[in-house]
This record gives structure tokens, C-alpha cells and sequence, in this order.
């Protein structure tokens, strides 16, 4: 059998490829480089434009490529520094790997032969009982010993982990962890023995949709409050949206499903005792649901592709369409008459599927609860992922699939932080009181305007 | 305005085409690196393996990227909006079409240059990754 501390790290393992995150990393620092030598030709040339242009123009340009050299450099020096972390992470998991697979499967466990009379009475009983004790002492230190090693890894990894995350996380300066406004829905599960409790992310993304929740329409404007629902740990809990607030321009649909988990939490004690009836799961048996798989797929990026579509249609020459319904009437001075339409493109509406699958064979208490949440749905947001949180070492990770479209919202959505300003990642640039965003978005969710009142407009 | 008034001004605003040439080219090549430094690796998520650790590392690995493609989107925007005005003013001055003659015209024309070069600047300027882009101006051939 297998420890509990090298089943986790079994699982802090899984499907982990240190080889393409060190790559990644890589390739991030490469970029880096690349752009610090344009940063350092644009700092070095500041002053040309000055002098071979002259008068007012040169003079304002120079100063634009001062500071634009300079601020390239830091970005430069961001990336550089992402690629970094991510070259730590990658030689962090693969340090894990390696302690893995050094430890290689646990070997069984000597079984005490059988008896005659059920216990050793003769000598060559006695003598094959003393020779049990002793190979069992010594596959219970061995089992100790890799035990201590794979808590060692485990502990390494993750507090590296961690520390990269954060690194990670001040870079792109996200606060992944504020409560959304208007979350995506909530809901638990409980499971018997493994105590678990799971908050399926609904669907939606966007920043200024909100995430569909099921079975609730509201008006814009109004404050959503979610009332979990409590399935049994039999139904994975499954969110369904139906329309919701939509930000600035009307009502949104969202139409959010969230796929919870499922736990699948077998309790086994730490450190089984030879001699002993050793049952894994312990005394609290073993618990199993269904099997988690976590799959999400962020909402933002069809609520982007579509408003940017839409309105990259409608835009007029000179128009830049920034990030789905963003329209700015920003005349294009560099000869560009082409929308552009940032977040619209599956590269930046694309989710992030973050979610993970796979069951966890928890160790330790087999009450031990496990919440996992999946909050949201942006195309990066969180609530691509699935957050388990195993507390008593047991319980199951769970997936979150959402999908949603939200009428506000735009790329790179992060309903999760609740950022319902931000559009489309470009935030600060809410331009959607438009009218014929309004027009087409209630024409796409065919919903009459005489059923929406003036307050829901504006 | 006569030719010779024509010279005059050009001589005054010391315009120096060759000078300009290479900035241009710079701008060029500096959007084009800049161009292909966007082109970021992705790391999907489950690579970092199944910890909850790695799964939040994901999450904050992808955010990021997306930040970066965005800024760096920003920043090839940025850098042709600086070559096309600069070479629109250019053009402007040293040009033969009708409206050079006019000092009006070219009065108008300069500030809508320096509006297009701080415009530029809004998409290269953003002092992180994390600040809020200030970029609107189109794409016109930033990669997506």
C-alpha cells in the first residue's frame, strides 16, 4: 500500500511537465531579452527625432521615446523576471518528480503466514512468526522513512509553489483573491466521510456581465445574492445561468454551468500497524464519488468574440474597437482605419482552462473535509480553476465548467475579483453606453425593449 | 506661398530626411522584435501539476501571460503609430503636395501629428505590466 504523504505526492505530481513550464520559462526570458534591446535603441535614440525633425514635433517626440524606452525596459524586465519564475517552478516540480520517482511503489507489506492453530505454537512457527516481526518492523521503518521523503517533497514543492505564485501574481498585479460583486454561484456538496464542500464556479465571465447563476434572472442593476443550493454528493452540483445583470449595456445572459465535483476522498490511516487489520480508509472506511474531473472553460471568450464581432462590423473607419463592445471614436492618426478589436480574438478571449482533474486519494482523516470553489468565468479568471482546498488531507479537486455569455463583458474577464469596471483587461476604457451595442445585444438575446424599463437602459 | 518661402521653412524646421530615414527604420525594426516578443509561450495549466499550489500558480501564470501579449500588443501599436507619424510629418514637409505650401495647413497638420505621437506613447508608456493599458489606438497589424 501507499503511504498518504507519497499518494500526495503522486498527485502534487500528475501531469506535471517541468520540461515545457522551464521552456516556457525560457521562452519568456528570450522575449525579455528582445525587447530590452528595442527598450535600449529607443532610449539611445531619444534625441534623434529632435534634431533630424526639429521645431515643436521633434521635440515631443524625443520626449515620447525617452520615456517609452524607459518603460519598456521595466515591462522587459517583467518578462525576464516571469521567465524566471517560471524556470524555478519548473525545476521545482521536477525536483518533486525526481524524489517520486526515486521512491518508486511502496513494496507490499509482509503478510504473517498461516498458522495451523491460528497462532504460531510450534518452533518452526515461532521461529517464521519472529521472522514476520522482524520483516515487518523493517517494511514499517521503510515505510516511515519514504513517508518523511515524500512529506519533505511534497512540503518543497509546494511552499515553492506558493512563493512563485505570489511572484507571479505581483507581476500581473490581479487580486485573485477579492470576492466578486456578482459571482458566478455557489453551491455545496457534502460528502459523507470525506466532508466536502465545493463551491461550483457558475459560468459567465466578463468583467461587467457577471456569470450566469442558474435559474435567477435579474434586472440590471439589481444585486444578486446567491443562495447556495445543496446537492448530494450523488448529483454533481450543475449551475445553470439564465440571464443576468449585463454591466453598463443591459442585461447580460449568462448561461453558467458548473460542474462540481465530485469527491472522491479515501481515508487511510498514516502509518499502518502490521499485525493489525489494516483497511485503507481506516476507521472511517472509504468514501467515494464519483471521480472529479475538473474542466472549465472561461466564459469571457465567446462574450468577447462575440461583442468584438459585432461591433467591429459597426465601427466606422478610424474607430478602434478595444476589447469586445468597447467602441472608441478615437480618430486613427497612424493612417489605421481598421477596427481593432483586442480581446476579441481567440487569443485573449480564449479560456484558460485551468481546471484540473483527477481524484485524491486523501490520507488522514477520512471526515476531512475538501472545498474547492470555481469562481467565475473570465478567460483568465479564476474561475477557469478549480481551487480545492484539502483539509484533513482529504477530499476530491473539482472542475468548473462554465460557459457564459455576459452582455458587459469583455476579454480578459475576471468576474472572480470582481472587477465590473475592468473592460475586457483594458480597463478604464468602459465606453459601452453606446446605443447600438444596446440595440444588437437585445436583439441577440431577443428580449423586447418595452420589457426593459429606462433604468435598465441607462 | 512662393517656392522659395517653401525652402525657407524647410530650412527653418531643419528637417533632416536621412536622419529620419534611420529613425524610421528603427521604429520599424523595434516593432517587428517587439512583434515577435509578443508571441509569448503558454503554459497550460495541469503542467504545473495537481497541487493546489500548481493549480494557483496556473491561474496566475496565465493572467500574466495575457497581460504581457496585451502590453506588448500595445507596445508594436505604439511603435508604428511613432513611424507612421513620423513619417506623415515628414512627407508633410518635405512633400510637394499642395497642402505643404499652406502654413496652415502645416500648422494643422503638426498638431495632428503630435496628437498621433502621444496617442503612440499612451501604447508604449504604461509603466507595468499590471497598469491598465491607456492604448486606443487601432491595431493595423499588431499580431493577435
Amino acid at each position: 500500500m501507499t503511504g498518504p504523504q507519497q499518494e500526495r505526492l503522486r498527485q502534487n505530481v500528475d501531469g506535471a511537465d517541468p520540461g515545457q513550464v522551464t521552456s516556457a520559462g525560457f521562452d519568456w526570458k528570450a522575449k525579455g531579452d528582445l525587447l530590452d534591446i528595442v527598450a535600449s535603441q529607443l532610449e539611445f535614440n531619444a534625441t534623434a527625432p529632435r534634431e533630424a525633425m526639429g521645431g515643436q514635433t521633434g521635440v515631443a517626440t524625443s520626449e515620447a521615446f525617452a520615456r517609452s524606452g524607459k518603460a519598456m525596459a521595466a515591462k522587459s524586465a517583467e518578462l525576464q523576471h516571469g521567465g524566471e519564475i517560471l524556470m524555478k517552478s519548473g525545476q521545482a516540480i521536477k525536483n518533486a518528480e525526481d524524489e517520486h520517482r526515486s521512491l518508486g511503489a511502496q513494496p507490499g507489506a509482509p503478510t504473517e503466514p498461516a498458522y495451523d492453530s491460528g497462532s504460531p505454537q510450534t518452533k518452526a512457527e515461532l521461529r517464521q512468526h519472529s521472522e514476520h516481526q522482524a520483516a515487518a518492523a523493517e517494511w514499517q521503518a521503510d515505510f516511515d522513512r519514504r513517508e518523511k521523503r515524500a512529506e519533505k517533497a511534497n512540503q518543497e514543492l509546494e511552499q515553492a509553489l506558493r512563493g512563485y505564485s505570489n511572484d507571479m501574481a505581483k507581476i500581473h498585479g490581479e487580486n485573485m483573491d477579492k470576492p466578486s460583486s456578482v459571482q458566478g454561484g455557489s453551491g455545496s456538496v457534502a460528502v459523507p466521510g470525506g466532508g466536502g464542500t465545493a463551491y461550483g464556479g457558475g459560468g459567465g465571465g466578463g468583467t461587467t456581465g457577471g456569470g450566469g447563476r442558474g435559474d435567477q434572472s435579474h434586472t440590471q442593476g439589481e444585486i444578486i445574492e446567491f443562495v447556495p443550493h445543496h446537492p448530494t454528493h450523488d448529483t454533481p452540483p450543475t449551475t445553470t445561468g439564465t440571464p443576468s445583470s449585463g454591466g453598463d449595456v443591459g442585461t447580460g445572459t449568462g448561461t453558467g454551468t458548473s460542474t462540481a465535483p465530485a469527491a472522491s476522498a479515501q481515508g487511510s490511516s498514516s502509518s499502518p500497524v502490521l499485525g493489525q487489520t489494516t483497511v485503507p480508509g481506516g476507521s472511517g472506511g472509504s468514501v467515494s464519488a464519483s471521480s472529479a474531473t475538473g474542466s472549465a472553460i472561461g466564459a469571457g471568450g465567446l462574450a468577447v468574440a462575440a461583442g468584438g464581432g459585432l461591433m467591429a462590423a459597426g465601427s466606422s473607419p478610424g474607430s478602434a474597437i478595444r476589447g469586445g463592445l468597447v467602441a472608441s471614436p478615437t480618430a486613427a492618426t497612424a493612417g489605421g482605419s481598421s477596427a481593432r478589436s483586442i480581446g476579441a480574438g481567440s487569443a485573449r478571449g480564449a479560456a484558460s482552462t485551468l481546471g484540473r482533474s483527477g481524484s485524491v486519494v486523501a490520507g488522514g482523516s477520512p471526515a476531512g473535509s475538501s472545498s474547492a470553489r470555481s469562481a467565475g468565468a473570465g478567460a483568465t479568471g479564476r474561475s477557469a480553476t478549480s481551487r480545492p482546498t484539502v483539509a484533513g488531507q482529504a477530499g476530491s479537486q473539482a472542475g468548473g465548467r462554465g460557459t457564459g455569455r455576459s452582455g458587459g463583458a469583455n476579454g480578459s474577464g475576471r468576474s472572480a475579483t470582481g472587477a465590473a469596471a475592468q473592460g475586457a483587461g483594458r480597463g478604464g476604457k468602459d465606453k459601452r453606453r453606446n446605443g447600438q451595442v444596446v440595440d444588437h445585444l437585445l436583439e441577440e438575446w431577443e428580449i423586447d425593449e418595452e420589457d426593459l424599463g429606462p433604468a435598465v437602459i441607462d | 506661398m512662393l517656392p522659395a518661402d517653401v525652402g525657407a521653412v524647410l530650412e527653418s524646421i531643419n528637417v533632416d530626411p536621412e536622419a529620419i530615414r534611420a529613425i524610421l527604420t528603427m521604429l520599424e525594426s523595434g516593432a517587428e522584435s517587439t512583434r515577435e516578443a509578443s508571441r509569448i509561450d503558454k503554459v497550460p495549466a495541469g503542467r504545473f501539476g495537481g497541487s493546489d499550489a500548481g493549480a494557483d500558480l496556473a491561474a496566475n501564470v496565465a493572467i500574466a501571460h495575457d497581460k504581457f501579449k496585451t502590453a506588448l500588443d500595445d507596445m508594436v501599436i505604439g511603435l508604428t503609430g511613432y513611424r507612421d507619424n513620423i513619417d506623415t510629418y515628414t512627407r508633410n514637409q518635405l512633400g510637394t503636395d499642395e497642402a505643404v505650401g499652406s502654413a496652415l495647413n502645416s500648422a494643422n497638420s503638426n498638431a495632428t501629428i503630435l496628437a498621433g505621437i502621444q496617442s503612440s506613447a499612451d501604447c508604449v508608456n504604461t509603466p507595468t505590466v499590471a497598469a491598465d493599458s491607456a492604448c486606443e489606438m487601432p491595431a493595423d497589424g499588431a499580431d493577435s
